[in-house]
């Protein structure tokens, strides 16, 4: 009986051990931690922290390929079961809530993947961070990754894969030309190209696909037959073939990428006129193409199929405008005068594209009165881009003042990197100009963008931080900037509440009367910033707004009633509760 | 445009996280797996000389099994979950198998006749009742998400 229990307790001791060693699983170790660990840290890492980056690449090519192959397939060979789907939607939450975290901010992205269950798609990817750290050097698992690449859910692991492996991996894409599955034939073609040296060799492996069983592989052999132009002696020929394609999408596919090959594609001029005198796609493509390979050849064709008014039309017209803008613009300027709205708006956007003469100006002019709003507003925007390039912001804004042989606009502009605060030098310039700076920081405020009174809201709140940099010395600006807060230009009315802030209590005011402003952002801007900070600083003098908040719980604007509730709930949570509000 | 004004001190919104506390969820579910898992062994164990308040020390046991269950859950995140829950469930059938066998060998029974329970009948009743109780634990959730948090 004792013997019996000893074997027992042995056996027991054998499967616990078993049980044991199983929370370990083979991984092989750099510095003491595990390949996982690195593979971790190499995918979840910013592509800006290079240091944290290169770190965990110098350890995965440490272990080597020989050692985390197994673990790297073991990885992209993970499959989702229903249980550990359902432990993962089921019982991940109960993981934060352990943790007591109320919001993002009590925890890094890092923390919060370090304590979740991962799904097999998370381990996909880190074995994926695996074979892109070792490159080349992974090609051991070639064998492997092309019997994944038959699995419906692995596949595109095992293309990303194999494609971080590159050049040892060729004899797999030459494979995959003859998968069956259309999806992968293409891929295989794309990722054949820069992994095959000789360019003959690459379109005799993938010829074959222009006779592919489907329509969509054999837009992909066209394109990528097309993306060949140092070898058009037999790229051409090849995508000549095409051209008689049963489908017109093919066929569509061949006749544009033969635009690639120029003149070298004119041995394609008869078949191609002789789609372009056909309709559709196929038709619009072929004469874009006969414009760019023979401009000249193929003029009559042009203004035949323009005084029919032919609809493909259009493609020929922009490869025109790109290859002879010159022969284009009459062309674009008469079709302006179309009463066809879609006509005018056509060649308005190849119009754009045309280099700026006297005779576009009045054009331009002209259509600013168009009968279409939307075209007259994009004349009157494109007329307003070429104002500003003309008019440089120190034409823009004479006799600002300055400091350390810089103007006022350009401090406005000096920031630190990433485009927030001002730089301390700037902040020591504009407090030197202190009441100096507060009429050219007006102006800078009222601005609107000339000749047609575009809004300019870059400049209006540069300005804004301009005031707000001066502190308490922009208070002689308090009244201007008041009457400012009427304007019809929401982005000035915006910029002078903004504005009042650096001015500390003085701003309250401002922001009352924003709460009630014509525009919503206005309104909105003003309840964020009551609920912020800056209205913390005045507890007070913020509880008085709160009526005004409650009425602003039916605002029209969806942001408004929100940022309303978000302020209420943050200056008096009792009352925002009593206002119905969660 | 709001997210431009960088004059007012303007922070991304942080995102929110589920505010429900833990405690009544996780005790719902747990005790009454516990107490599935406990009736579960007793009745299997009924015919044998067992100590008094058997049902008292197996939940005991429990207070002494759980918490290093959930721990190695915790720690095991880095598993694949099914693998994570299914060796820490091993772990725990061989552990209070060997816990209930030490219990009904050496605390003092009620009755004197028959036989304390073979080591291998006290792991059966530990997996049986483990399996009972994982297998409760989806039903018990759905329960307590159905009628006790609605």
């Amino acid at each position: 009986m004792r013997a019996k229990q000893k074997f027992i307790f042995i056996t027991l001791a054998v499967v616990a051990g078993i049980l044991v060693m199983a929370m370990f699983p083979c991984d092989p170790r750099y510095q003491g931690r595990t390949l996982t660990i690195w593979l971790r840290q190499y995918n979840d890492t910013p592509l800006d922290e290079t240091q944290r980056l290169q770190e965990a690449q110098s350890a995965i090519r440490a272990i080597g390929a020989k050692a985390a192959l197994p673990r790297l397939l073991k990885l992209v060979e993970s499959t989702d079961d229903p249980v550990s789907l359902w432990l993962i939607d089921k019982t991940g939450k109960f993981r934060i809530r352990f943790l007591g975290w109320k919001t993002s901010d009590n925890f890094s992205l890092e923390d919060y993947d370090r304590i979740q269950w991962h799904t097999a798609e998370d381990f996909q990817q880190l074995g994926i961070a695996g074979f892109e750290t070792l490159g080349t050097n992974a090609g051991a698992a070639n064998e492997e990754l092309e019997k994944l690449l038959q699995k419906k859910d692995h596949t595109f692991t095992a293309e990303r894969c194999l494609e971080y492996i590159g050049k040892p991996a060729e004899p797999v894409f030459c494979r995959a030309l003859t998968n069956q599955d259309p999806a992968i034939r293409q891929w295989a073609m794309d990722k054949l190209a820069p992994v095959t040296d000789d360019v003959i060799v690459y379109l005799n492996r993938i010829k074959d696909r222009l006779k592919d069983s489907s329509a969509a592989v054999r837009i992909q052999a066209v394109d990528d037959i097309g993306l060949q132009t140092e070898a058009p002696e037999l790229a051409v020929p090849l995508i000549c073939s095409a051209l008689n394609d049963p489908s017109s999408d093919v066929c569509s596919h061949a006749a544009g990428v033969l635009a690639g090959f120029g003149t070298n594609a004119l041995v394609a001029f008869p078949i191609l006129t002789n789609l372009a005198s056909g309709q559709g796609n196929v038709a619009s493509t072929a004469l874009s193409t006969l414009v760019i390979i023979a401009p000249g050849a193929t003029w009559p064709i042009l203004t035949n199929d323009l005084a029919q008014r032919k609809p493909e039309i259009q493609g020929a017209l922009k490869a025109l405008t790109d290859v002879l803008p010159g022969k284009a613009l009459p062309i674009l300027l008469a079709r302006l005068q179309s009463p066809s709205e879609a006509t005018r708006r056509e060649a308005f956007g190849l119009l754009r594209h045309c280099p700026m003469t006297g005779q576009m100006d009045t054009v331009m002019q002209t259509l600013t009165t168009d009968p279409d709003p939307d075209l007259a507003l994009v004349a009157k925007r494109y007329l307003t881009d070429q104002y500003e390039t003309n008019h440089p912001d120190m034409l823009l804004f004479p006799d600002e003042p300055g400091w350390k042989g810089k103007r006022l606009g350009e401090w406005l502009d000096t920031r630190l990197e990433g485009g927030g605060d001002f730089t301390p030098a700037a902040k020591e310039a504009i407090d030197h100009l202190g009441t100096n700076a507060i009429p050219a920081l007006l102006k800078r405020i009222a601005f609107t963008r000339p000749p047609y009174c575009f809004g300019a809201i870059q400049i209006n709140l540069d300005a804004a931080n301009g005031f707000i940099a001066l502190g308490e010395k922009a208070g002689p600006a308090l009244p201007e900037l008041q009457v400012l807060m009427n304007s019809t230009h929401e982005e000035v009315a915006l910029a002078a509440m903004i504005a009042s802030c650096g001015t500390g209590s003085n701003a309250m005011p401002f922001l009352f009367r924003g709460l009630t402003n014509n525009f919503p952002h206005v309104r909105n801007c003003a309840a964020d910033t009551l609920a912020s900070g800056f209205g913390k600083g005045f507890p007070e003098l913020r509880r008085q707004t709160m009526p005004i908040l409650i009425s602003l719980l039916g605002d029209p604007d969806e942001d408004v009633r929100g940022s309303a509730t978000n302020a209420l709930r943050e200056i008096d949570p009792m009352a925002a509760a009593r206002a119905g509000i969660k | 445009m709001i997210v431009i004004l960088s004059a007012v001190s303007v922070q991304a919104d942080p995102i929110a996280l589920p505010e429900k506390p833990i405690t009544p969820e996780i005790s719902f579910v747990i005790g009454f797996a516990i107490l599935l898992e406990v009736i579960c062994i007793w009745w299997i164990l009924r015919r044998s000389r067992k100590p008094r308040f058997l049902i008292l020390w197996l939940i005991g046991m429990h207070l002494l099994t759980y918490p290093p269950f959930l721990g190695l859950l915790w720690m095991l995140h880095d598993m694949r979950p099914v693998y994570a829950v299914a060796v820490g469930e091993g772990l725990v059938v061989i552990i209070e198998g060997v816990l209930i066998y030490l219990i009904c060998r050496f605390i003092p029974s009620a009755k004197t006749e028959g036989a304390t329970p073979s080591i291998i009948k006290c792991l059966l009743a530990s997996l049986l009742g483990n399996i009972v109780s994982a297998a409760a634990f989806p039903a018990l959730l759905a329960v307590y998400e159905r009628f006790v948090s609605a």
